[in-house]
């Protein structure tokens, strides 16, 4: 919460309201600052409305002719349907305990990018069509009427929110200013209004099964590169199985770690150390993304897309399923998959075919965390480890938002660090675990074209990072979200260049001693231990 | 007195007076009272970092210190102005308020005699040629983001490019 004032700074504070209302601050659309529009094809293969040719740089919206309609309806119906929301509407006092929380408001001094003005961006309208006062009172109670200019304003700012929740964790009342987003992003996508990196994606994951709409025999090659590459550097080759049915567990990672450079090398990881334990499991092509970008579309996107895993799973007869280093995944697991289509009740309670353990806080979802699950493993020493390997390496972890504080998984990753690395160094305390600054690029923001809006709100993440590169020397930053590997390389380049970005299964296969290896000299990047 | 030390003397009416014109500039004037005024570097970042680079620019300046030293100071500012400004102009406008807040200084202590001092002058065509380096610092940065979004494009497609045999 924010400190409370002292006498001589309460008298300083000057009550001249600002020059300008920020009701009549209107955003500036710069180039490097806002995401391209979806595509017409890419809304259509989903079934979203307002399919058409726009980009939010041009004047005309091309919105529906009863868009103001659509908005209302879509409010009157989500007011309704979500009693948290028609609370986050009501009980915000503007404290400002939220204000200089957000990674974007810190990183751009815009005060939009305040959660507690994002939230007005909706507040304003919803106070005027819903609010008795606000009906009457109009501006003097904070009500706006809903014009063209307010909707450009909701896409400028709902889409520079990476619903990381760092506000909510210092708010009195417990707001959620992410589920704030996620309303405001579903009712513009009501008047298709909506970036291209959210819904193009959806729509192949949709289709083929991952975001990047690669197909099966496309994807096997790509396992296959890493199985390559995997014998070139411990000598042994292995055989991951694909679509198999009848294997115990299913195996689910994000789409990026096959075919995205860091992640490969964390892939490569997972699959050393399935061998090496002899685990009966099977990959799928089908549920081949373990990414939900349904989660930053709409609430009936992301329960379609996660379907998927779980219809997969049942086709192949698994008996529960491990999941992989994904973000936004686990946030949908761990909060949202068991009341939209679970429970999972054809699968069993995972156990670690390993060590026995019984994952209890997996009952319900049947899905298990991989760090969970090698930290058992290590607990039990049921692996040999050789963390010298990685000892060119000084590591630090950046806690990624949808999994530290959307699903509590804070000491996992760090009682495997400490096991497979000897250089291990803590970023400072209010940034990291519940308050780790987000990489600013999550929640779908994570495209080329939002580059300079990403540097800016990644800029807090990095500064962390900066301050221990100039104290412990670290030279790796490790993560367990395949966004953040895809993005934190361009935030280490930009702000703290020596960084390297990496998966924590990288670094346990890098120290992973495995059974009939050849003498280990190359680490899984091709470069030396030395 | 020697222009030089009266400067140094000096060093933290002008870092005040600088860095409270550049966040004018730049910011609302609520975000503004917050960039100046919270002290934790990993809560107000760009607050600690421009007043840093500022005064390590100062520094720097007052020393006659290299170029390449001085780049560093400026980098942490212009680093942030990149992603923070509509245009060069606007991102590196803060040095062109330096000149004023020295020149205001010293005739408060010396009078307006000094305007005409060859050593005024001389650090006057410092800052001057200060702001050449800004511009080359401003343009890495620039080229370091469109770098940066090429080779992402390039690392996210990784396994697609190998596939397609356009990359070792």
């Amino acid at each position: 919460m924010a400190s409370t004032p002292k006498p001589e700074e309460l008298a300083k504070i000057s009550y001249n309201p600002p020059e300008r209302d920020w009701m009549d601050t209107k955003p500036q659309f710069r180039s490097g600052t806002w995401c391209y529009a979806s595509k017409p094809d890419s809304l259509k293969s989903l079934g979203l409305p307002n399919p058409r040719k726009w980009s939010p740089s041009d004047e005309d919206w091309k919105l529906p002719e009863n868009w103001k309609e659509i908005i209302f309806e879509g409010l009157r119906e989500r007011l309704h349907k979500f009693r948290s929301l028609r609370l986050f509407m009501d009980i915000c006092v503007r404290c400002g305990a939220c204000a200089d929380k957000c990674h974007f408001y810190l990183g751009t001094g815009d005060p939009k990018n305040m959660p507690v003005l994002r939230a007005e961006l909706l507040r304003s309208v919803y106070r005027k069509d819903f609010t008795m006062a606000g009906k009457i009172l109009g501006k003097f109670a904070g009500a706006r009427e809903l014009t063209e200019d307010v909707i450009k304003e909701w896409f400028y700012y709902f889409f520079q929110c990476t619903e990381c929740r760092r506000c909510s964790l210092f708010c009195p009342y417990g707001i959620d200013t992410a589920e704030i987003t996620i309303i405001g992003r579903e009712l513009l996508n009501l008047i298709g209004c909506n970036i291209d990196w959210i819904t193009s994606p959806a729509a192949n994951c949709y289709r083929t099964g991952n975001h990047l709409g690669i197909q099966p025999h496309a994807l096997v090659d790509m396992i296959d590169f890493c199985v390559d590459d995997i014998k070139e550097v411990t000598g042994i080759k292995i055989e991951p199985t694909i679509n198999r049915k009848g294997a115990e567990i299913l195996f689910i990672a994000p789409s990026g770690d096959v075919f995205a450079d860091p992640g490969t090398y964390t892939m490569m990881g997972y699959l050393m150390l399935f061998h090496e334990l002899g685990l009966d499991y099977t990959l799928s092509t089908y549920a081949s993304e373990g990414g939900n970008f349904g989660l930053f579309n709409s609430h009936e996107m992301m329960k379609r897309l996660n379907s998927k895993m779980y219809a997969e799973a049942e086709r192949l007869g698994a008996k529960w399923i491990l999941g992989g280093e994904c973000g936004h995944m686990w946030r949908v697991i761990h909060q949202y998959m068991d009341t939209m289509n679970g429970p999972a009740g054809f699968m069993e309670q995972p156990v670690s075919p390993v060590t026995g353990t019984r994952f209890e806080n997996a009952k319900s979802t049947k899905m298990v965390h991989i760090t969970e699950f090698t930290s058992d493993l290590i607990k039990h020493n049921a692996i040999k480890l050789d963390s010298s390997r990685n000892d060119q390496l000084r590591v630090t972890f950046h806690d990624s938002c949808n999994v530290s504080r959307a699903m509590g998984l804070i000491e996992e990753p760090r009682y495997i660090l400490n096991h497979v690395c000897n250089n291990f160094f803590e970023m400072p305390e209010n940034t990291i675990k519940e308050e780790t600054f987000c990489c600013g690029s999550g929640s779908g923001l994570n495209t080329d074209e939002f580059m300079e809006m990403r540097m800016a709100g990644g800029l807090p993440r990095a500064n962390a990072v900066r301050h221990v590169h100039d104290k412990h020397g670290v030279n790796l930053l490790s993560c367990i979200c395949a966004i953040d590997r895809a993005v934190l390389p361009s935030l280490m380049d930009y702000w703290v260049p020596g960084v390297a970005v990496s998966g924590v299964h990288e670094l346990v296969g890098n120290a992973l001693v495995m059974r009939g290896e050849k003498e280990r000299t190359l680490d899984l990047r091709m470069q030396s231990f030395e | 007195m020697h222009i030089q030390t009266l400067l140094s003397d000096k060093e933290a009416d002008v870092l005040r007076k600088w860095f409270y014109a550049l966040i004018k500039q730049m910011y609302p004037q609520q975000t503004g009272n917050f960039f100046s005024s919270e002290k934790d570097p990993f809560a107000n970042p760009v607050g600690t970092k421009i007043y840093d680079g500022l005064q390590g620019i100062y520094n720097h300046l007052l020393d006659n210190d290299e170029d390449d030293k001085m780049s560093a100071s400026l980098e942490d500012i212009i680093r942030v102005m990149v992603v923070q400004s509509t245009a060069p102009s606007q991102g590196l406008s803060f040095m062109f308020s330096l000149k004023d807040i020295i020149r205001n200084e010293l005739i408060g202590e010396l009078g307006k005699d000094v305007l005409g001092s060859e050593e005024l002058i001389q650090l006057e065509r410092q800052i001057d040629g200060l702001l050449l380096v800004a511009v080359d610092v401003y343009h890495d940065c620039r080229e370091k983001i469109y770098a940066n979004r090429v080779e992402e494009v390039k690392r996210n497609n990784f396994r697609l490019l190998q596939r397609a045999n356009l990359i070792d």
